[in-house]
This record gives structure tokens, sequence and C-alpha cells, in this order.
């Protein structure tokens, strides 16, 4: 081997010092504005959250000070109602979800051996909304103005004619909070399907990645459905609308549909995560992880039938009861799903003799927790068992086991364990054991008593009970526990501070661990993996194949990409199942356009609160605008990529199309979504026409067939001018693509013109009756769809037009991107009309 | 301008849209079954399909039979398929089939556990034949 020479060594260095640079980001409070590093905003989401989680934790002992005895009136029933409602809607939408995608943000790139997440700049913007949907959560309490309908907000005592003025906090705020997780959701699921190390095939991708795909997805669909029974919600209260107004045709129980098909899933989307983490650290202090293969098929099994539990929430609600019995069926299945699981991690530990540091002892009081929990899940699974139950404190005991067990003790053993990685110290063991110990005897002496509480009749939600119910010995104990639980978690707390300042230093592999991110310094820089690594085993860390000719073309992809790119950021883009490298993905740099979108948000939802309805649209406005400034693709960098030898030396594209394309795979999941949001109205007008007597309602004449054929038909031929424009592209006539996407244009702003006029014209409203509602709300959504169509349209041809020389390479994306999306907007007026128009002639 | 465009594929071992149909098959047979068996139920009960009987047993258990049969069908065919993709890559060793094999074992356990949810799942029918 020859000694590097003195230039050598200069020009390395000079390349290494300008790859830090590429990778920096902006300092102070205005570049802290802008930042879009995952590690800074994973903390950010996990700082935020966990404050969040403290001030719902204090709401909590205020209640149970208030419940420790009979007729106590520490709390009147109002500030009760307030506080409970508060206390689960901040622990389940601003703590729990926010909490596990934050540690996401954050471990996910060190896991996969990526360099950031697929879309840095929507990590950033998901974090802005979400600490303003929380902030307008708060606020609520300075106009006194607080909801007090519970986390679930039940129709009709959320209704327009029940709920006080904190309904409009909780609705807006809620809105906001789901837009930043199907953002987090959307950015997650791509980032582990496609950013990885090369050769990270998925049978070597890390279990909580595997978790987390599973949950991604969840979450995507889970939080679509939330956000579009929110806007119903909110609609009923502003508009007028009779979406869950039964005198009007409505349905109240429509609205405990929609909820509970994203509020079952939502305890895996909490679950599923930290079944991750513990996954990672059972392997670690045990050195082997068992049923891997099981412990796949269990996440995948456990997010689908999580979608299929909704009803568990609603046996009493008087559905037919064959209906009843499916669900049940797969509450008890579930069961296994999460039963396999458990066995994999005491399998693992048996007979390995871990050392009990404090993440293990997390994970244990996980498991125990976490058993019984599953336990008393089975016993509410089983229909009889649940009507006696039902609203009583059993059910209290069952899902805090479950949450504060299956969710929060995982969460606390992954802050101790990444803990040495996010600072570089270790934390104080004997701190660790305090917190732990109090924490699980804590949470045992509040809750287990809860059960007997419920056996006995005591009913949930109360803010007071009579002292000849015999409920006060009981009470007075789960609320000594309590305190105990919180003293754990301030102990957990000082540890945290204690160790980030003054904790013993700590090895980049403070815990022997076996996956990519304990290569990394602690704390990890902004530039993760200069040098990409290999991943040659699902132990990439305890087992190196060294030399392997296997690897040979990934090796020369990972020697091209050392310290490369240079004034670009980018990281490798791999097959999804086989880990091979297919493409380069270029990542985005610091922006102030996704703080400045959520700002657009944050205006829209105080318009939205205070009644200024004018104001709904300058928001609206500003996000649209920030939104595509951010995505408008700048210039220089363009010319960067396309003179970068990158391409050659690796013989991977960087000018990519389709499913290789990350603006491509964003465009999947936004239609997705869409698709989503348009299947929730569609599932809403035909449960409202299940329920009515007459359909159209109030006796209206059936909707007329021939004119709204022809403005749909117009989006359908928007949909052959954007595929042909594409074809043409491809045939490199770029004049012709610039007239086909115009055309495309012209035709849907013909759908929007001809649908105002049908609108208009309309003898009903949508405040008629809840067929109004409904039938106006859907095409409303139409005219949204047409209008995203238009933008992506008239970008691809403004784009072409402008782009004069490299046109082929700097515009193919959004060409395609434009006809891919047309087609999917002529699909759903094809249904939307199927639906609106046809089917009340036939149905 | 289609070579700056397109990628390197990696070459498939086996039909990629068979692996991912194997691995996801009953899951996507199970939430058609779930979704179905619900909307028969709640539609079909309460629209009245309940009272109409074939042979002693109403519309709604049939229509709900049908939908465990083709459903159950559509989770094994999908679990053959994995099960065709695994013993194909069975005797592969290169590293690309190592991912591939996993899938489509997962996919084998994944898609025959489908199958069997929805049978159990299907069970309560046998004592709603007559009535919802």
């Amino acid at each position: 081997m020859t000694e590097p020479t003195a230039a050598s060594r200069e020009s390395d260095s000079s390349r290494e010092s300008a790859f830090e640079q590429t990778w920096d980001e902006p300092v102070g409070f205005p570049g802290s504005l802008a930042t879009v590093d995952n590690f800074r905003i994973g903390m950010r989401f996990l700082v935020t959250s966990f404050s969040f989680f403290l001030v719902a934790g204090v709401f909590a002992l205020l209640m149970r000070i208030q419940l420790a005895r009979a007729e106590n009136d520490f709390l009147g029933p109002v500030t009760y109602n307030r506080l409970f409602t508060m206390h689960g809607t901040v622990m389940m939408y601003l703590f729990a979800v926010p909490f596990q995608e934050g540690l996401a943000a954050l471990l996910l790139p060190w896991l996969l051996g990526a360099r950031d997440l697929a879309y840095p700049r929507l990590t950033a913007f998901s974090y802005w909304v979400f600490l303003f949907s929380g902030l307008i959560f708060f606020s609520g309490f300075l106009f006194d103005a607080v909801a007090d309908i519970g986390w679930f907000a039940y129709t009709p005592l959320s209704a327009p004619a029940f709920a006080g003025k904190g309904i409009d906090f909780w609705v807006v705020g809620l809105g906001a909070a789901e837009v930043a997780g199907v953002a987090a959701g959307a950015e997650l699921t791509i980032s582990v399907l496609r950013l990885r190390a090369p050769g990270m095939s998925l049978e070597k991708l890390p279990l909580y990645a595997w978790a987390w795909l599973a949950t991604a997805l969840m979450i995507v669909f889970a939080f679509t459905t939330l956000f579009m029974a929110t806007l119903l919600l909110e609609l009923d209260h502003d508009v007028g609308t009779r979406f869950f107004n039964d005198q009007h045709g409505g349905n109240h129980l429509l609205w405990q549909h929609l909820f509970w098909f994203f509020g079952h899933p939502e305890v895996y989307i909490i679950f599923l995560p930290a079944t991750g983490v513990v996954s990672l650290i059972v392997c670690t202090f045990s050195k082997r992880i068992i049923g891997y293969t099981w412990i796949v098929v269990a996440i995948v099994l456990t997010g689908f039938l999580s979608f299929g539990l909704w009803v568990h929430h609603m046996y009493t609600t008087g559905l037919p009861e064959l209906s009843l019995y499916f669900f049940a069926g797969a509450s008890l299945m579930i069961a296994i799903a999460s039963g396999v699981q458990i066995f994999a991690w005491i399998g693992s530990l048996w007979g390995q003799r871990p050392r009990l540091a404090t993440p293990l002892l997390f994970v244990l009081g996980f498991v125990f927790i976490f058993v019984l929990g599953g336990l008393t899940g089975v016993m509410v699974a089983v229909v009889p068992f649940d009507w006696q139950v039902h609203d009583t404190y059993f059910l209290v005991a069952h899902f805090h086991y479950v949450l504060i067990g299956g969710a929060v003790f995982p969460m606390l053993a992954g802050v101790y364990y990444w803990l040495p990685k996010f600072c570089g110290r270790m934390p104080s063991e004997r701190w660790g054991q305090l917190s732990f110990w109090l924490t699980f005897i804590g949470f045992n002496v509040s809750f287990f008593p809860m059960h007997i509480l419920g056996l006995l009749g005591m009913p949930r939600r109360v803010y007071t009970y009579s002292p000849s119910l015999g409920f006060d010995s009981l009470n007075f104990l789960a609320t000594v526990g309590a305190f105990v639980l919180a003293a754990g978690f301030l102990a957990f707390v000082v540890n945290v501070l204690y160790t980030a300042r003054y904790g013993s230093e700590a090895s980049d592999d403070a815990w022997g661990g076996d996956t990519l991110e304990w290569s990394l310094p602690s704390p990890p820089g902004n530039a993760l993996y200069p040098h990409l690594p290999i991943v040659t085993s699902r132990h990439p860390l305890w087992e190196r194949e060294e030399g392997s000719s296997r690897r040979e073309p990934a090796r020369a992809v990972v020697e091209a990409l050392d310290h490369q790119p240079v004034g670009w950021r980018a990281t490798l883009l791999v097959d999804a199942i086989t880990g091979e490298p297919q493409a380069i993905a270029r990542l985005a740099t610091p922006s102030y356009m996704p703080f400045i979108a959520a700002l657009g948000i944050v205006l829209l939802t105080v318009a939205t609160i205070a009644k200024l309805f004018l104001l709904i649209p300058v928001g609206v406005l500003i996000s649209a605008a920030a939104v595509t400034v951010w995505l408008w693709p700048d210039r220089k960098e363009l010319e960067r990529m396309r003179t970068s030898a990158l391409s050659t030396e690796t013989g991977l594209p960087i000018f990519t199309l389709g499913q290789q394309s990350l603006g491509y795979l964003g465009l999947l999941f936004l239609m997705a979504v869409l698709g989503w949001c348009i299947g929730t109205l569609l599932y809403t007008y035909f449960y409202l026409r299940l329920y009515s007597k007459e359909w159209p309602q109030g006796y209206l004449p059936l909707p007329e067939l021939f004119s709204p054929a022809v403005h749909h038909g117009a989006v359908l031929l928007a949909a052959v001018a954007g595929g042909v424009a594409w074809a043409v592209f491809r045939r490199e006539q770029r004049r012709l693509a610039i007239g086909l996407l115009a055309a495309a244009c012209a035709l849907q702003f013909l759908f929007l013109l001809l649908h105002f006029y049908e609108l208009n014209a309309l003898r009903f409203a949508p405040q008629s009756n809840a067929y109004g509602s409904v039938f106006y709300l859907l095409s409303w959504s139409m005219d949204v769809l047409v209008s995203i169509a238009i933008g992506l349209a008239l970008t691809g041809a403004i784009r072409l037009w402008k782009e004069k020389e490299h046109w082929r390479l700097f515009t193919a994306l959004h060409t395609q991107m434009a006809a891919h999306f047309g087609y999917f907007v002529a699909a759903m007026a094809a249904i939307i009309y199927a639906t609106l128009y046809l089917s009340p002639h036939v149905l | 301008m289609r070579a700056a465009v397109s990628s390197q594929q990696a070459q498939p071992h086996v039909r990629r849209a068979g692996l991912w149909f194997g691995f996801l098959g009953g899951g996507i047979a199970w939430t058609l079954h779930l979704l179905s068996a619900y909307a028969i139920a709640e539609f079909g009960c309460v629209g009245g399909l309940g009272e109409r009987q074939y042979g002693s047993i109403s519309l709604v258990a049939w229509l709900e039979l049908i939908a465990t049969g083709l459903t159950v069908c559509l989770a094994l065919a999908a679990t053959a398929c994995a099960y065709r993709c695994e013993r194909r890559l069975r005797s592969q060793e290169e590293t690309a089939a190592v991912g591939e094999k996993t899938t489509a074992r997962a996919g084998l356990f994944a898609s025959g556990s489908f199958a069997f949810v929805i049978l159990f799942e299907s069970i309560p029918i046998f004592f709603y034949l007559r009535d919802c």
C-alpha cells in the first residue's frame, strides 16, 4: 500500500470539509426556523411532546386528588370534565404519537444507514404544525374555552346544540395535529422502504424499522379518517351542515364509526413502534433475537387487524349482533399477534443472563404490565363481558395498562438506551433504577385497584361518587399510586438532565449494540455517514463480512459516494426488497418555507376559531405559496446535479422517474391520502343513505344525469390530454407537450366553472339536510382535487416552457406527475359522479 | 433521454408482483372480508335482507358465507403464491435472493394466518343463519 502524499491528504481534507459544509445547518434563532436536520427536529419533537406529557400528567394528579375521597369538592364538575378531556387529548394526540414520531425521525436514518429522511422539509413542517396544534389546544385556557367533551368527542355531546366554545379549539387543534401526523407517516414509510444502506434487504431490516413501516402506513389511513371526521364536525359547527344531526337526516353514530376507525389503530400506532424499541434493546442485552420472521409477521398482522377492531368500542350502541362478532373475532386474534412478540422477547432473554441495566429493567416492566393489559383486552373483546364492564373503571384500568405499559415504559427504556448516543454521556444507573421502581410500583398501585373498582360498578368519567358505594379506599390507594408514579417520572427527568450535563463519557457503542447507529460518533454530527455502510448481516456491528465478493458492485457505489456529492445533498435509494442500490436520491436543504407553510395553517385555524372566515383563504394562500416555493426546484442545484460525475462513477441515475423518484413516491402518497379522504366521504354518503327513509332527503327530485356528465367528462378529457402530453414528451416533442398540458389545465378549469354553475342552480343547500351536506362536501372535494391537478399541470407546462436547454432531464418528472395525477382525478370524478348522480336512481 | 432517466433494475428472481401478492394478499383478503362482512350485516340487517330466507337460511347469512368463501380463496391463493416463490428461491444463494426469500417466507406465514383469521371470524355466522 502506498503512503498518501501531502497533496492527496490535502485534497481529501478539503473534500471532507466541503462535504461537511454541504450538510451544515443554519445557526442562531432565524436558522433554527429553517433547519431540516433530523437530529434537531427529532429532539424538538421529543422535548415538546414530553413537556405536553408532563402537563397532562399534572391534570391527572388533580383528577386523582378529586377522586381520592367520596363527594370531594377539590374540583367542580366543569373543571373536572375539562381536565379529563385535556388529559386524554394531550396524552393521545400531543404526546404518545408525536413522541414516537420524533424518536423515529431521529433514529431511522441512523439505523437505516441513510444520510437523512426522505423529505427533510416535510419533517420540519410536521414539527411546526404539531407545535402549533398543541398551542392551539392549550390556548383554550386563555379564553375560558376548554373542551369538556372527552378525548373522543362523541356526538351529540360535541354537536352545535350541546358543545361549548371549547369544541372549536379541540377540533381545529386536532385537525392540525393530524396533518402533522400524516406528513410524518408518509415521510417515514418512504424512508424505511427506499432510503437504506446498500445490502440492507427486508430480511436485514432492524425490527424497529419494520415496526415503523407498519405504523407509518397505519398513521396515514387512521389519521386521514379522523381528519375527515373532525372536518365534518367542524362543518356542522361553522357552516351548519347536518352530518351528525339526527333531526335533519344525519346520524350521531356516524361519528363513533369514523372516530373509532381511527381510535383503535391509534392504540397500535402507539404500541408497535414501542415493540420495535423493545426488540432492539432485548437483542442488545441478550445478544440475540429469536423468531425474527415471526415478529415481522406479527407486526404485519397487528397492522392489518388493528383496523378491524373499531366496532369493539361500540358493542353497546345497538348495532346488529351479527356484526359485533366479526369484530370480537378480530379482537381476539390480535392478542395472538401481540403474544408472538412477547414470547420472542422472553425466548431471547431466556438463559442469557443479561445485565439488568435501566433500559432492560423498563423493558421487563413493560412485558409484565403489557401482558396484564393484553389479558384484560381479551376479556373486553368478549361481547357479553364488555356489556358488563363498558364505561366502568375496568376499562380505565385496561387501557392504561396497555398504553402506559405498552408505550410509556418502552419509551423511557428507549430514552435511557439511546441517551449515550444523543449526548455522548451515560445515564446514572442509580437514578435510573430509582425512576424504574417508582414508576413500576406507582403505576401498579394506581391502576390495578381500578380493575376492582370497575367490577364493583364505578362508572368512568364521573367527578365524584357517593360514600355509600364503598369506592373510597381503593380510590385513595389509586391516588397514592399516582403520586408515586409522578415521582418516578420526576426521577426520570432529573436523570436525563443530570446525564446531559454531568454524565460520565460514553463510548460510541455504549451498550454493545448491533445496529448501525452505534457506529456513529456520539452525538452524530450534521453529516451522517460520509462513507455509507454496506450491510451484510441482520446484526451489522456484530457480524461484519469483510472482503465478500458478493458486495463488490455496492462497494463501488459506496466508494464513489465517499464524502460525495458536494454542493447538493444526496443519499442512496435502494430496492425495497433486496436493498440493492437503484438511484441517487437528492435530499432537500434548509428552508424557511416549512415554517411559513405551518404559519399559514395557524392563520387558517385561528380564523376558524375566531369565526373570521375571510381570513381562511389567506391562510390557505400562504400555505400554498410556501409549499410551491418549497417544492420549486433550485436551478443552480439542478445544474450541479447534471454536471456531477456521480452518475457515471456509480452507474446509478440521479434524475429519476416513477417509483425511483422520491417526488413521485410522495405524489403516490398524496393520492393515497386524498383517495382515502374521498373514501371516507363515500362511506359517510352510503351510511347516511342506509339510515334514511327517503333519498334524496326532503323529497328533493332525483339528480339530473346529463349536464353533470358533461362537466365530469371534461375531467376525463383533461386526463387524456395530460397522458398524451407525457407520451409526446417522451418522443421529445416539447412544444406539443406544453400545448397539451395547457389544454388539460383549460379543461379542468372548464370543469370548475361548470361545476360552480351547477351547484349554484341547486334547490338545496348544505344546511338543508344531511343529503345536502354530503352532496356539497363531495362536490367541493372534487373541486379541490381538480384545483391540485391544475396546479400540477400548470407547473409542468411552465417549467417545460421556461426550461429550453435541459428540459428532458429537468422537467420529465413534473410532466409525468401531472399526467398521473390527472388519471387519479379522472378516476375520482367517475366514482363521485356514479355516487352522487347515478346511485340515487338505483339505490 | 431515456438512458438518463432510466435506472438499473435488479434482476428479479421471482416475479415481483407475485412476491408482494404473497406477502400482502392475505391481509388484503382479510380487510375485504371484514369490511364486506360488516357492510352486509349492518346494511343487510337494517335494510331487511335478514328477513328474506332461501333454504331456511337468511339472505344476510348467505351473503356472509359467500363473502367468506371468496376472501378465504383469495387468502389461500396468496399463501400458495408465497409458497411457490419460497420454493423457487430456496436454492438461490445470491445476496439479492435472501431478502426475497424472507419476504416469501413471511408472506407464507402471514397470508396463511389471515386465511385462518377469516375462518375464525366467520364462525358466528353459523349462529345467525336465520336472523341478525
